[in-house]
């Protein structure tokens, strides 16, 4: 019965939350496996639950029942049953055994005690951080000589030094600014570094067009202007980069503003074209699979976020995305200029279930970054990048104004300017 | 755009947009100074040789004259001779040598002191944001150029805000470069004992000779 009821609720709600969130797989349908497999099929290739049209027409003897029952009683109940499935054989064993040989039968039994322990023992045990301490010790030895393994890095050096770089076992960064601020760039930017670097890149585009997008990509990788090469101005060199870049065999997959999608999808989506690095341009875009006709925005987004940071400690692929800020910081002064926390349009749940938020906003050619939220790094840092929009060009700009005052990067900056002390005597 | 600081700046551009044109451009903007003496100018010394030097050396070195939080008191009983424009000059060089890694902060205000008062006579009756933030900059800014301290003659009101913010100034070490006609015992009359006492006791003082040169 209880199969029949989950099978029932995945179809009525359209969400795999329930099998997702509990590790359900056919093992626990020994009545309806074969519906179960083609739910799942389904989801996986489409990345949604069938409607109950399709289900009833693959298989029209099924009966579709209303569920009021609770999850978790659903998910208790098919759990027992599961663990009675896989022991009634064992004990059906022992039994045979018994009429022939007790000792034989006590020695089955002994042999059987560990699966049937971890058959009902709790479905994630616990990890004493004592025991595996000597893990953490040999990781940290990894990192130490080569942390090219954990981290992927942003594509902005400064940034690296704070954080290391895209956390590689599980990471979602969220890029956090007011509208028309540079959100995009930034995230883009950094996908293009990983891409150069060798990394698969994947980027799910809903706000432009993919010839806009790939211009975006031109400007911030070959530096053409974006206006003229939008345009169709003059851009010199364009037709040489794009003979040269379309040679390399690296790809860079977006996918188009067209596709709706959702959590799995994006998972899929990662698993299909073994990205190593997925960026997503609006995270507010994504449908949440696990919605039910009463959760309000706030909650979907809060769903999203778990789930897309579900995926990337599974996959290990860091996912970064942006997020709008609501208006509550526009009070003109420059201390309130960085969108904080509690800015975070529609969810709080976003920054709740992400592990690096960075804040930032856009001001005379400026794009003023800080690290609102990390896990394991210094927070409330700001950094600035003179940006040059139409070339794509971010270049680091120094603070003389800090206690590690970086002379010699302030003196670069100088030189690069022939900038010299006036000597003039002319008063 | 033609650059309005190429005059000052020597890499040749493409297009006169950088970094150093926009740190500069932000701090000449944040700075209050009028738009029309962002220009960099060339006076006459004439008898006031010595002085001009002096200020040349100031000048040459002001990041240190600056951070050490000297106070400087300009003054003439002549008009047009260069006071205003020399108290400029040495902003403007100051802005010179911070602007790399500046991080486009306000680091320096220009008030000329009447319309300072007359701003905060209105800004009683009136709302004025940018005001406001001058007037918050007072405090933190590195340096304040108090221009025409002493021109008008100033209401108890006017006289204990304006003691209030260079007294602050003062006691936080922080730069301040006054001009005016008056020496230390008309300063006094016009300007009040207390005031006076920190312009004329707490700055280097350089008094110029030279007559009106406005127009020349």
């Amino acid at each position: 019965m209880v199969e029949v009821q989950i099978l029932s609720k995945i179809l009525q709600t359209k969400s795999m939350s329930i099998i997702i969130d509990n590790e359900l797989n056919e093992d626990y349908f020994n009545s309806y496996k074969e519906q179960f497999d083609f739910i799942q099929n389904h989801f996986r290739n489409y990345g949604t639950v069938p409607d109950k049209e399709t289900f009833l027409y693959e298989f029209p003897e099924f009966e579709i029942i209303d569920v009021e029952e609770s999850n978790q009683f659903m998910v208790d109940t098919i759990r027992e049953e599961y663990v009675y499935s896989k022991t009634v054989p064992i004990i059906n064993n022992v039994a045979d055994k018994m009429k022939k040989n007790s000792y034989d039968a006590v020695k089955y039994l002994q042999g059987q005690i560990e699966y049937l322990s971890e058959l009902v023992s709790s479905k994630n045990p616990p990890l004493d951080l004592i025991k595996t301490a000597q893990s953490r010790l040999e990781k940290w030895e990894e990192k130490k000589e080569d942390s090219s393994h954990f981290y992927i890095p942003t594509g902005f050096q400064e940034l690296d030094e704070l954080l290391g770089g895209w956390d590689r076992e599980g990471e979602l960064a969220v890029i956090l600014m007011r509208t028309s601020q540079g959100k995009s760039w930034l995230l883009q930017n950094s996908l293009i570094h990983a891409w150069k670097i060798g990394k698969r890149v994947g980027m799910y585009e809903p706000e432009m067009s993919s010839i806009k997008t790939g211009y975006r990509f031109d400007t911030l990788y070959g530096h053409f202007s974006n206006s003229a090469i939008n345009k169709g101005e003059d851009a010199p060199g364009y037709e040489s980069y794009i003979d040269e870049l379309k040679n390399k065999d690296n790809p860079f997959y977006l996918i188009p503003s067209t596709e709706h999608l959702d959590v799995p999808g994006i998972k899929k989506f990662i698993q299909d074209n073994k990205i190593e690095i997925m960026g997503i341009d609006g995270i507010s875009y994504l449908s949440d699979y696990r919605a039910s006709r009463y959760d309000s925005l706030s909650t979907s987004l809060t769903h999203i976020a778990e789930d897309l940071m579900a995926i990337s400690i599974e996959l290990k692929v860091p996912i970064l995305t942006v997020v709008q800020s609501n208006r509550g910081d526009e009070r003109g002064r420059v201390a309130n200029k960085f969108p904080d926390l509690f800015n975070v349009r529609d969810s709080d749940g976003i920054s709740y279930n992400s592990t690096l938020v960075i804040s930032g906003y856009h001001e005379n050619n400026t794009m003023h970054l800080k690290i609102t939220k990390s896990r394991g790094s210094e927070d409330n840092k700001t950094i600035v990048y003179y940006w040059n929009i139409d070339k794509g060009e971010f270049r680091y700009v120094p603070d003389n104004q800090s206690d590690e005052e970086d002379e010699n990067t302030i003196e670069d900056v100088r030189r690069e300017y022939e900038d010299e002390e006036d000597t003039s005597d002319v008063f | 755009m033609e650059c309005w600081y190429k005059n000052t700046c020597k890499k040749v551009h493409d297009g006169c947009r950088c970094l150093r044109y926009d740190e500069m451009l932000s701090l000449f903007q944040q700075s209050n100074i009028p738009e029309g003496k962002w220009n960099k100018i060339e006076l006459i010394a004439g008898e006031d040789h010595n002085q001009f030097v002096r200020l040349a050396e100031i000048k040459k070195d002001i990041k240190s004259y600056v951070q050490q939080g000297n106070n400087l008191y300009l003054y003439s009983n002549n008009f047009g001779n260069g006071k205003t424009s020399w108290a400029i000059k040495l902003m403007q060089a100051y802005f010179n040598q911070i602007w790399a890694g500046n991080r486009f902060c306000r680091r320096g205000v220009f008030f000329s002191v009447p319309e300072f008062i007359d701003r905060e006579h209105i800004r009683m009756s009136r709302d004025d944001d940018d005001f406001d933030e001058l007037r918050d900059a007072i405090i933190t800014c590195d340096l304040v150029i108090w221009d025409d301290i002493s021109s008008i003659k100033m209401t108890d009101y006017s006289h204990s805000l304006l003691l209030n913010f260079i007294d602050t100034r003062f006691v936080n070490k922080k730069c301040n470069i006054f001009t005016g006609n008056l020496d230390g015992e008309l300063l006094g009359k016009y300007a009040g004992g207390r005031l006076a006492s920190r312009i004329w006791n707490g700055s280097e003082l350089i008094q110029l000779n030279g007559p009106d040169r406005r127009g020349q």
